[in-house]
């Protein structure tokens, strides 16, 4: 599983749309929660659409909202449908629902992940069952708007980031308090991802796909019925949105004007999808590429066996690779592994590394492969204190200790 | 019923391949809405012809077009059996162009709603490129009863027989298969040769001769499958 290749940087232009959408939130968002007075929402058991209790539950607005640009969530309600999306907006994230009503998974494992979550939900939201036996739309909505969230807590604190650090220069520069919030599609048919990407974009897609909208906003869609119904499997799902997610974040963090290397960007978004479960291994794909088919969900096992012959892309090739399309299963494994190594080895200061990257010089146009490699191999010395044949040592070493054959 | 376990090429070539047209209307004079400007959509159903030459764009292949609808419970669920083998229906449909719309299309005002003039609009149309002629099922009909007519279509709109072709397209699919789970077999010895005995073990050579011969023997059916696939839309009058 996985999404398809964002288009490339946005315009000039993009910045007053920003701000036009920025008032409008802030209008409408302070103090109370926002909520178009035209629309009305399917009832909501859980909260009842109470504006107080919304609030109380982390959302600051929900029904009709600025989307993105000049888009309305009422405009996708014309294509998609109306209400059959349920409209949320939280502190770091705009979601649009449209999952249709599920079982809860028979798997034991799928089962214990869900009620996890619905207990800390209940938190938020005390009418919220932790063992129901079906998931109503409005649960699922509720669900993945605490899901993003804490992805995105998880991302800041594992990175040691401070929130102002999101914010590109130029966002700094305009006294903005937020560059844009993150948006998340969640459809139940296909059909209705592809007729968004049709409508509000350039591009024809049917698959999951992550997008930069010229106003600097960010999304990712998906849909149920994805990768021939397997994401209809809650924790398929999730995982397939925490790994899309990690993308974005780290595209967003700082201001998105190139792609970090592979091995970075998915061995990040496979670290934080992992944690959730190991059995649905999400990657990214070129347009048009063709994925491998991946069974065996042990990794560390496969990583370890092949460490103990010298049998594994070296630093420099891994690190070299920046299209997708170069990347197969043993470099994402390896890729994975090396960011695990990283981020459990609390010497390495990873948080600071993805900063200092992202204060890689900016040409014009696109960024040329040789000056992003540059500044990649002089940030590992400065920031990790290693040089490739020292990351393959310091690497191979923990591994040797940590995974077992 | 003969269950087949597609392998991945054939799972991956025998999928409907959909459309999903929208209209980009015209935008209004922004309307002010408190502090800020909103997108307004006109909305306006199109006229017949006019919605036709959406759906079909270029393409003069004849129009396959299926309508959501909420109490499917699959999405093709109109189209494709839940109980039987729907590979011949797949097959079939690549020599149509496959439009599906949404769930909300009969709403008055929805752009594509003069697609359905009847008064009891069908989910399944199979029709000319301008929706000439069209052949109209509710959803429950028979794989034989669709078959035939799309044979029918097909045998209108093209110079060749498709049902020859399709008897060939089958024994190709037999033939992905089979070499796909060849590869599978080949893939999960060299991994494990890999681990266990390392890079350097004498037998990876030899699988790995023989994966290539199976990758290059797909490519050669690929191949085959695409040229025989090709049929002859026979001339179009222009209307």
């Amino acid at each position: 599983m996985g999404a398809g290749r964002r288009s490339g940087r946005g315009s000039r232009v993009a910045s007053t749309v920003i701000a036009r959408a920025l008032l409008l939130i802030l209008a409408l968002g302070s103090p109370a929660i926002a909520q178009s007075k035209q629309d009305k929402l399917p009832e909501d058991p859980y909260l009842k659409g109470d504006a107080a209790g919304m609030q109380a539950a982390g959302y600051t607005a929900f029904g009709s909202f600025p989307w993105a640009g000049e888009i309305m969530t009422g405009s996708i309600d014309e294509v998609i449908g109306d209400e059959r999306i349920i409209w949320l907006e939280t502190e770091h994230f705009r979601l649009g629902m449209g999952l249709e009503e599920k079982k809860l998974p028979s798997d034991p494992k799928d089962r214990r992940l869900i009620q996890a979550d619905l207990k800390e939900l209940k938190q938020r939201i005390p009418k919220v069952k932790t063992k129901p036996r079906r998931m109503d739309p409005w649960l699922l909505a509720h669900l993945y708007a605490f899901r993003l969230e804490r992805i995105y807590a998880e991302f800041v604190e594992a990175l040691a980031i401070e929130g102002d650090e999101f914010l590109s220069e130029e966002a700094l520069r305009k006294g903005l308090s937020m560059s844009g919030r993150q948006h998340v599609l969640i459809f139940e048919k296909q059909s209705d991802l592809a007729r968004y990407f049709a409508r509000f974009t350039e591009v024809r897609r049917d698959q999951p796909s992550r997008w930069y909208f010229e106003d600097g906003s960010f999304l990712m869609a998906t849909s149920a019925e994805s990768f021939d119904q397997a994401l209809q499997n809650d924790t398929a799902l999730h995982c397939n949105i925490v790994f899309n997610q990690v993308h974005n974040l780290l595209d967003v963090y700082r201001g998105y004007f190139w792609d970090f290397p592979q091995w970075f960007e998915n061995g990040m978004a496979q670290y934080f999808m992992r944690k959730v479960s190991k059995d649905w291994p999400n990657i990214s794909l070129a347009e048009g590429q063709d994925p491998e088919i991946w069974k065996d969900p042990n990794w560390e096992s496969k990583v370890r066996k092949r460490i103990g012959f010298e049998h594994y892309p070296r630093a420099e090739e891994l690190m070299s690779i920046t299209d997708p399309a170069d990347m197969d299963f043993i470099a994402y494994m390896m890729s994975w592994s090396r960011v695990d190594f990283l981020m459990r080895e609390e010497s390495y200061p990873v948080g600071r590394f993805i900063y200092r990257m992202k204060d890689c010089p900016r040409p014009e146009g696109m960024m040329p492969k040789k000056l992003l490699l540059e500044h990649q191999a002089a940030m590992l010395r400065e920031v990790l204190n290693m040089d490739y044949a020292g990351f393959d040592a310091a690497w191979s070493s923990w591994v040797k200790k940590k995974y077992k054959k | 019923m003969l269950n087949i376990t597609r392998g991945p090429t054939s799972k991956k070539r025998l999928t409907m391949e959909w459309k999903y047209p929208v209209f980009k209307p015209a935008k209004a004079e922004p309307s002010k809405s408190g502090n800020a400007t909103v997108d307004a959509m006109i909305r306006e159903a199109l006229t017949r012809e006019a919605a036709y030459e959406i759906l079909s764009e270029d393409d003069r292949r004849p129009l396959l077009i299926m309508r959501e609808c909420d109490t499917c419970k699959g999405s093709d669920d109109a189209l494709l059996s839940r109980s039987l083998a729907n590979d011949t229906t797949i097959l079939l449909s690549h020599w149509f162009r496959c439009v599906k719309l949404p769930l909300h299309v009969l709403e008055e005002d929805h752009p594509f709603r003069n697609v359905f003039n009847e008064k009891n609009p069908p989910h399944v149309i199979l029709a000319r490129w301008d929706g000439s002629d069209p052949v109209v099922f509710a959803g429950d009909q028979s794989q034989g009863v669709l078959w035939k007519s799309m044979y029918k279509v097909l045998a209108r709109e093209y110079d060749d027989d498709p049902k020859k072709v399709i008897r060939q397209l089958q024994k190709i699919y037999a033939q992905y298969d089979r070499i796909d789970g060849l590869k599978e077999t080949l893939r999960d010895r060299i991994e494990a040769e890999e681990e266990r005995r390392g890079p350097r073990s004498n037998k990876l050579p030899k699988l790995r001769k023989q994966l290539a011969k199976l990758d290059k023997e797909r490519d050669e059916l690929i191949a085959k499958e695409e040229g025989i696939r090709n049929l002859a839309l026979r001339e179009v009058d222009p209307k």
